[in-house]
């Protein structure tokens, strides 16, 4: 999919770890791995509100277009 | 968790459909098992079996085209058992779905669907039979009635069924696109 999740980039910029924003963003850190690993098919709004709400980011920031990108 | 106090009671009437089905899969068993020790015992004792048939079937004097004509009606039931048995077959898969997974699965489609054909078939089946079963109806006395009709419930069911399978088809589409939502 060409679209890309820059997740793990924003928390080593923040020096946070995915338990911890599991933790503050109220989601499951199956799912957040999920969202960081780019196998999710789908994020919700609440999702993108909570996770930009602490890492103090836009949902640009997050996510990424990278045209002919394919799924390994 | 606000759906969990009615999945123990869901889970019980699933439990007891499923015992019921096997008991009617038993039944089917039964009949297919009767059916194959009766025919060939047909057969074998023609002289007595068209001798007792003589007394039901007056005034025609039976002959081997009445054995034939039963032969056949028996084999068309024997098919009508297995097709019923291959139905509560797939029942009973997707209530197991149901129990321990999800019922939107591309699996339960292809059973519907499956499921359909065999109500079709049956069908099919009863059109082949009607002929046979309306001659020997003619030679027994009147009022003899081999219950073999096409019903136009069972092709509503095999629509339904056509159109279920449509519907679980989109339902594991969502399913699928829920479950990558994060």
């Amino acid at each position: 999919m060409p679209i890309t999740v820059k997740l793990d980039d924003l928390l080593h910029a923040r020096r946070m770890t995915l338990t911890e924003l599991a933790e503050r963003v109220d989601i499951t850190l199956a799912n957040l791995s999920i969202l960081k690993t780019g196998k999710a098919r789908a994020v919700r709004f609440s999702t993108l509100e909570a996770i930009c709400a602490v890492l103090e980011c836009q949902p640009g920031d997050l996510l990424g277009f990278e045209p002919g990108r394919v799924d390994q | 968790m606000a759906d969990q106090p009615t999945d123990k009671p869901k889970d019980k009437v699933l439990t007891v459909t499923r015992v019921l089905l096997q008991i009617m899969q038993g039944f089917l068993i039964f009949g297919g098992v009767m059916i194959a020790l009766v025919l060939p015992v047909l057969w074998i004792k023609r002289t007595e079996v068209l001798a007792e048939l003589a007394k039901n079937m007056a005034p025609t004097v039976p002959g081997t085209e009445s054995l034939i004509a039963i032969s056949l009606i028996m084999l068309g039931g024997f098919a009508m058992l297995a097709i019923g048995f291959a139905f509560i077959k797939r029942i009973i898969a997707i209530i197991d779905t149901v129990v321990t997974d999800t019922p939107f699965v591309p699996v339960n489609a292809k059973r519907l669907r499956e499921m359909g054909w065999l109500v079709v078939a049956t069908q099919g089946l009863a059109l082949l039979m009607l002929p046979i079963a309306v001659w020997i109806e003619a030679q027994l006395p009147k009022g003899n009635d081999l219950g073999i009709e096409v019903s136009i419930e069972a092709l509503l069911t095999a629509m339904l069924l056509f159109i279920l399978a449509q519907v679980f088809d989109h339902g594991t589409r969502l399913a699928e696109d829920v479950e990558g939502t994060v």
